[in-house]
């Protein structure tokens, strides 16, 4: 067994971050799905994409606590396969989280915290906190504390038209299921977002976001992301099962599983360095 | 430190050299005891061949060393350094959503630079990207550097295949020069693409694919990483601006000068003082436009510029918390208020023109004070959140600045252009502030200024004891050279007691005795350093020809071309020639004052 590497750490601090703190906006609670019909433009089944946005970002404020293991299996050409298990607390009221790292098994009891600004990492072996600022790379890694921090969807993009100034969006069907999706462009409308252009395919009936793919400002497909298991908890439906494949780097993919998922409140006991250090006594 | 070494070096060759002149003189006035000199030089041929040859290996060591260091710090102050940081370098970080390394505005940087640096040989813009290159299944990390098309590069880079210059011919792809290890490690050829993904200033993905126009030689790992692309087409892929760059690194002429570089370092940092930043602005709202004087109050700051804030900031309606609290809040004095009909709640758009062309900036602000006018500021000034400046100015410098008087009460509240960073000493000290920089929690714009001796002391400080080691072997050798002489000198003086007795009998002076020994040494020494420079320079042109393969080596930063650098300077030479001679005339002059001082009865009655 190894210790994770740095770009292991990379892909899993990407990864957690972007569960913590933008998958709320995949989740669509029942009340959007039951106003579905007031997004769709009269005369027409096709919504407009600014209303998907709106709807998103609606999606994005209802959130909670919560408690889910999460299990990353990454398969890389040069570096192999390798799974990571973690088990992440979220605190919905300061956007407080605690990411324990279950295996591999030489760094069990690992693990990330952020309280308010502050975000610590814990290595069990030299039983230390490092505090991570800002703008320092993690353990090595490119992900920095501030990857953590969300902004709101409709902050960052907005609808892409074509040359007649419509909203880049059609109703079709996606994968040999056939499931009645529209397809959504959208297109950054701030120069800080990690891919300049997304399609989004969107489920008709709840609005679940399927797929997605990333494209690079100079137009190049990044990454095809693909949401799957969906699941009812609580009232929201949660992609319990993610998959991001490279699309430069051919043969890198990672899967992100997520389970036993609940909303149920965290215990702000949890929040605090000396949980994550009883965890590894 | 170098100033004392550059007065000390000045005296020694100003020393040698009359030393040089006082010997030539001598020699011209004693033509007798310079005759007898040569005459004994061959009469003991073997021994002092076997010194000659101890004087001509012991210079030939010191020429090759000397020209080994000088050709160190040659590859460190211009071929290392000039490419890492050059000799000062002006760096800018911007925190406003995310961090970015930036200089915006850089022809005013470069203005201040020009007015305020000595002796630039040239201002270099670094415009670079860190990122991760996909060849033929392969892939590695490589460091992307634009080349301007005007730089030396073009001439200074000698291809194994292709031509530099193809990196900006219009293409279906871009073009990219790689060293010939980084595309052996990605699989590819000329002719061949790789994709090379990178984060722009921004932090957006990017990816850009290259086509192979040239391969250069592999030299060492140091420049291994590096991929050269043309500038122009970088900075458009990192979505920087024509007037932005990453840093600008200045090269001067006098780069081994420490004392100069940092002091001339230092007068740029002391002229590179920060206005606030204010823009000239128009406010809209309610069908009514204003022009005013807008600011930002710093509300990251420290707690005493919001006490100033607070004092400053006299509110007719609305107060501080409320405008803290809001990211879009905006503060108007009286007279903007009246004019634009604003009360506390009023939505207004504050618009100005970017200063390097570009789409109207707009920002979409709320009134949540009136106050009245601030102490030393215009009847038409707006205090905005700090976070509307941060949203707008830093990535959008106004065509018109507003400015504020430095002795304005609520200058130290304002949000400035820049703030610069303290300078640091060395490398330590740089890391220790970049790491204090980093677990800071702060916004805005801030400027260093950095010399190679703080960015890179650990080169500097190795480059020193290379020199070091070399100094010590220099002394360690002029002692066993001064040890030879000695014992070749009481040699002589012994065997020729006799000898000296009978000149002396015969009527030569004390003077002319002592003067006989020492041209016998002093000549003796001169041709043997002739013939160990001769040596030297045939010796380093066989370790030239040596090809040391130090691909995954550290230290295969210091050869050129997988060979030995040396450049022997005439300076070096000329010093340790004139140190050797030296040395060899105050041990013969001592060593022969006792045959000087000998009777000619006392020499004569000598035997062995």
């Amino acid at each position: 067994m190894r210790f994770l590497s740095t770009s292991m750490k990379a892909r899993l601090l990407s990864l957690l971050a972007r569960f913590l703190m933008m998958v709320p906006a995949l989740f669509a609670a029942r009340a959007l799905v039951a106003g579905g019909e007031a997004m769709a433009d009269p005369g027409t089944d096709i919504p407009a994409i600014q209303k998907i946005i709106d709807y998103v970002d609606t999606t994005y404020e209802l959130r909670s606590d919560m408690t889910a293991q999460a299990r990353i299996t990454t398969k890389d050409p040069e570096q192999g396969n390798k799974i990571i298990e973690s088990i992440l607390y979220r605190r919905d009221r300061d956007d407080a989280f605690l990411v324990v790292i279950a295996s591999p098994e030489t760094d069990r009891g690992n693990g990330y915290l952020r309280v308010g600004d502050n975000m610590w990492m814990y290595k069990r072996n030299t039983r230390t906190f490092t505090h991570i600022g800002r703008d320092e790379k993690i353990g090595g890694s490119n992900a920095t504390a501030g990857d953590f921090e969300s902004r709101k969807f409709g902050e960052l993009y907005k609808p892409a038209t074509d040359a007649q100034g419509r909203d880049k969006i059609t109703a079709e069907t996606l994968g040999s299921g056939n499931i009645p999706v529209y397809k959504v462009e959208v297109m950054a409308k701030v120069n800080d977002v990690k891919y300049p252009k997304l399609v989004m395919w969107i489920t008709r009936d709840k609005y679940l976001e399927l797929k997605r793919e990333c494209y690079s400002l100079s137009g190049t497909l990044m990454e095809t992301d693909f949401f799957t298991s969906y699941k009812e908890i609580d009232g929201r439906y949660v992609p319990l099962l993610q998959k991001f494949v490279d699309e430069i780097e051919k043969g890198r993919t990672s899967v992100l599983e997520i389970t036993g998922i609940s909303f149920s409140k965290v215990d702000d006991y949890k929040f605090d360095k000396a949980y994550l250090e009883s965890l590894s006594k | 430190m170098s100033f004392l070494i550059q007065i000390l070096s000045i005296c020694l060759v100003a020393g040698i050299t009359a030393f040089i002149a006082y010997m030539i003189f001598l020699m011209f006035k004693s033509k007798m005891a310079l005759k007898i000199s040569t005459r004994n030089l061959t009469r003991q041929f073997r021994r002092n061949l076997l010194l000659g040859i101890c004087i001509a290996v012991g210079m030939a060591i010191l020429v090759i060393t000397t020209s080994f260091t000088s050709g160190l710090t040659d590859i460190i102050f211009n071929k290392v350094m000039i490419y890492m940081t050059g000799h000062i370098r002006v760096e800018g970080t911007e925190y406003t959503s995310r961090k970015a390394v930036i200089i915006r505005d850089r022809p005013r940087a470069e203005e201040l630079i020009r007015q305020n640096v000595e002796g630039i040989k040239s201002i270099d813009e670094e415009v670079s990207a860190f990122g991760r290159a996909i060849g033929n299944g392969k892939t590695s990390m490589v460091a992307l550097v634009g080349i301007s098309r005007d730089a030396d590069f073009y001439k200074e880079t000698n291809l194994e295949e292709g031509d530099p210059r193809d990196i900006y011919k219009d293409d279906a792809f871009p073009g990219i020069l790689l060293y010939k290890n980084m595309a052996n490690d990605l699989n590819v050829r000329m002719t061949d693409t790789v994709r090379i993904r990178f984060q722009t200033i921004y932090g957006s993905d990017q990816v850009i694919q290259y086509k192979i126009v040239g391969l250069i030689p592999s030299e060492n790992m140091f420049m291994d990483m590096a991929a050269f692309v043309d500038v122009e087409r970088l900075r458009k892929d990192l979505q920087l601006r024509p007037e932005e760059c990453l840093g600008l690194n200045i090269v001067v002429n006098y780069p081994e000068d420490a004392a100069k570089v940092i002091a001339q370092a230092n007068k740029l940092y002391a002229s590179l003082g920060a206005q606030v930043a204010g823009v000239r602005g128009i406010l809209t709202g309610n069908n009514i436009s204003a022009t005013g004087d807008v600011y930002a109050i710093k509300l990251t700051a420290a707690e005493k510029t919001e006490e100033i804030a607070k004092a400053q900031l006299r509110f007719i309606s609305g107060d501080y918390a409320s405008f803290h609290d809001d990211k879009s809040g905006i503060v108007l004095t009286e007279k903007l208020a009246s004019e634009l009909k604003a009360g506390i709640g009023t939505k207004l758009v504050y618009h100005y023109i970017p200063r390097f062309g570009g789409d109207e900036v707009q920002k979409d602000v709320v009134v949540k004070g009136i106050i009245t006018v601030p102490d030393s500021f215009g009847d038409r000034a707006a205090f905005a959140n700090e976070k509307v400046f941060l949203d707008t100015y830093f990535w959008n410098l106004p065509r018109e600045y507003a400015t504020a008087a430095a002795e304005a009460p609520l200058y130290k509240a304002l949000l400035p252009e820049w703030e610069l960073l303290e300078r640091s000493p060395d490398t330590d000290s740089m890391m220790k502030k970049m790491l204090r920089l980093n677990k800071e929690t702060w916004t805005g714009y801030r400027i260093d200024v950095q010399t190679m001796y703080e960015t890179a002391s650990m080169i500097t400080d190795f480059q020193f004891w290379i020199n070091f080691v070399s100094v010590t072997a220099v002394f360690i050798l002029f002692f066993v050279i001064v040890i030879g002489v000695v014992n070749t000198m009481r040699m002589s003086i012994r065997e020729r007691t006799r000898e000296i007795g009978t000149n002396r009998a015969i009527g030569m002076q004390s003077r002319d005795v002592r003067l006989v020994f020492v041209f016998e040494i002093v000549l003796l020494a001169f041709l043997s350093c002739v013939a160990g420079i001769i040596l030297g320079f045939g010796l380093m042109g066989l370790l030239g020809l040596i090809t040391f393969d130090l691909k995954d080596n550290p230290f295969s930063m210091f050869f050129v071309n997988k060979h030995l650098y040396f450049m022997p300077t005439i300076q070096a030479i000329y010093l340790t020639l004139g140190v050797i001679v030296f040395m060899s005339f105050c041990v013969a002059w001592t060593a022969a004052r006792r045959a000087a001082k000998m009777s000619a009865a006392e020499a004569l009655r000598h035997y062995e």
